[in-house]
């Protein structure tokens, strides 16, 4: 079956035309015009005060947070001394921090490089529903929508030693394997579940990007003889290549957040098996009372999430 | 002829196979609690997990009357729980509402100067670790006594209900067609009249997917409720993880308790599925 090469026919000339004016959303958001009306100048700055002043508790907490990250200050001990930024440099050489990063990226990464393939392909699937597509898309946001924490107790009451996890593997040789209980297999289990959780949310915005591809390249490229895994790869995919971005974005800004679903099942055991950036940060807080040192990591996790994602909205605008 | 139907016999019930899959993996944990809700202890730590069973309501009677789980010793403690969540979630709804109808309506309709930067700014609030934001406000919270208040907590959650909603009704303010507008302003409506009458009624729909994606995060949040509250005032995500003592899990309580939070939500997410996934793919899409 010969290749086609899509650079050098004009289809692909179409394709990269389209692409380079591809604009994101499902609905645009023109660009405001003036109210051709009376109004005071200072009109908009009123109606934008409330939301902004209250929003603005949060930025001082922020800066707040950046202060206390450079004193030493302790829940338990009222008076404090500032000390630069020596809490920085304790965390970075400290085996805790960097294991439970190091974990986390990992853990991201795996949760991504799953998530993107199974999230297309389901979003194919939905594609081709003509039937009830409001009741698919309504099964489809409920792991979404569910309190984290709910969810973690739902999997954890399925994972457990006689549960209908371990009961459906049973088959494949696994028996009453302790998923949330053996350090080897808890993240995996933690993985599972976030992959529940977050799938509906690839999946609806893959499906958004499905379906406002335009038919033509398609078309051309049936007349061209092209078979449905080129033109999924040299059509579907370059096209989609905005959605897959803003995937790759949330997910992995999300991902750095994940808490609940741990604290509800393992909290971050066993051992630190499954103590990812955020519990490794709570836990620094609230159980070992170090609260300047967990505000150092956390700016330091903050820090790492806005570089990539300067980086990645970058490369999404260019 | 005879090839092309055979193929498409085959490849529509692969679908069907494939989407079923999907979709058991999608439910099964709800069905699961859902069934465990109904179960008898004995019935629910048996060995091998069971399917038929005698249902029983004792699970839920005892959420209401004797568990003891909740809030250690709270008689009755999960509608203590459940008026907090409601309480907090009602109360950042309406704080929401009043402050984020104005501001979203100030950015679509007027041009002025750092307009763009505060819709960044709006944007950012997303991307921001809630722990760098929640820690320090634990202890401001303490300081200026709004630790383990309601007040507290409402403000607290504006954090995250504030951004989302002003960012998808806003688009739905500038999707307002010009002439409508238009029309109003030639009749001499000032600014007021033309939100009022004209807007607010033509963005119901942005406003009910906005305000139902709001509550449901508002609802379902937990780091907040947490690290700034207290028994007094913690929702009812919270006191879930009251169910996991050291003695032991109740579990039949436990899945009755997480069928009720979860119950309200499936119920809205059923009606307004199509709302939800809009205010949805606003929220991730409209990044203009």
């Amino acid at each position: 079956m010969k290749v086609m090469n899509i650079r050098h026919n004009i289809v692909s000339k179409r394709i990269w035309a389209f692409q380079a004016q591809i604009r994101l959303p499902v609905m645009r958001a023109r660009s405001p015009r003036r109210l051709l009306c009376l109004y005071p100048a200072w009109l908009p700055y009123m109606l934008l005060i409330p939301a902004l002043a209250v929003l603005s508790l949060g930025l001082f907490a922020f800066l707040v947070a950046i202060y206390i990250s450079m004193t030493d200050f302790r829940l338990i001990m009222p008076s404090y001394q500032f000390v630069g930024l020596r809490n920085f440099l304790v965390l970075l050489h400290d085996h805790g921090f960097r294991a439970a990063l190091w974990r986390t990226f990992w853990f991201t990464g795996a949760l991504l490089a799953v998530q993107l393939p199974l999230g297309m392909g389901i979003a194919l699937l939905f594609q081709r529903i003509r039937v009830g597509v409001a009741i698919w898309r309504t099964f489809l946001v409920i792991p979404l929508m569910l309190p984290p924490i709910i969810s973690g107790l739902m999997w954890k009451t399925m994972l457990a030693p006689h549960g209908p996890v371990n009961y459906l593997l049973s088959p494949l040789g696994f028996t009453d394997l302790a998923w949330l209980g053996n350090p080897n297999t808890a993240l995996i289990a933690i993985f599972f579940i976030e992959l529940w959780i977050s799938l509906p949310f690839v999946v609806l915005i893959l499906l958004a990007g499905l379906q406002s591809l335009p038919t033509e390249p398609f078309e051309a490229a049936a007349i061209d003889g092209a078979g449905p895994w080129p033109m999924f790869r040299y059509i579907t995919l370059p096209l989609l290549r905005p959605y897959i971005y803003l995937v790759l974005i949330f997910r992995f800004i999300d991902n750095l957040k994940i808490f609940d679903t741990i604290m509800s099942t393992t909290r971050g055991g066993p051992g630190t098996s499954t103590q990812l950036i955020q519990v490794f940060i709570y836990d620094e807080a609230f159980k070992n009372k170090n609260f300047a040192i967990a505000l150092a990591g956390i700016l330091i996790v903050w820090l790492l999430t806005w570089m990539v994602t300067q980086l990645m909205f970058r490369r999404l605008f260019k | 002829m005879i090839n092309r139907k055979i193929f498409r016999l085959i490849s529509g019930s692969v679908l069907s196979i494939l989407l079923t899959m999907v979709l058991i993996f999608l439910l099964f944990p709800v069905i699961w609690i859902c069934l465990m809700s109904f179960k008898a202890p004995l019935d629910i730590i048996s060995v091998t997990p069971k399917f038929i069973f005698r249902p029983t309501i004792q699970n839920y009677a005892e959420l209401f009357t004797t568990s003891t789980a909740f809030g250690g010793g709270v008689q009755g403690g999960f509608w203590h729980y459940f008026r907090n969540s409601f309480i907090i979630t009602a109360g950042a709804m309406g704080l929401t509402l009043l402050l984020g109808l104005p501001a979203a309506f100030a950015l679509a309709r007027f041009k002025f100067l750092g307009r763009s930067q505060i819709i960044f700014t709006f944007l950012t609030f997303r991307f921001v670790p809630e722990l760098s934001i929640i820690l320090p406000l634990y202890i401001i919270f303490q300081k200026i006594k709004l630790y383990n208040t309601y007040i507290g907590l409402v403000l607290a959650y504006q954090l995250i209900t504030l951004p989302l909603f002003v960012w998808i009704v806003r688009v739905f303010f500038e999707n307002i067609p010009r002439e409508l507008e238009e029309a109003a302003l030639v009749d001499g409506a000032s600014w007021w009249r033309i939100f009022w009458q004209v807007d607010l009624p033509l963005v119901q729909g942005g406003l009910a997917a906005a305000f139902i994606l709001c509550a449901i995060f508002a609802w379902n949040n937990f780091i907040f409720g947490l690290i700034l509250g207290s028994q007094d005032t913690q929702p009812l995500t919270v006191g879930v993880l009251g169910f996991m003592s050291y003695e032991q899990v109740l579990w039949g309580q436990m899945a009755a308790a997480s069928m009720l939070i979860i119950l309200p939500e499936l119920a809205v997410v059923a009606l307004v599925q199509r709302y939800i996934v809009q205010g949805l793919m606003l929220g991730a899409l409209a990044h203009q």
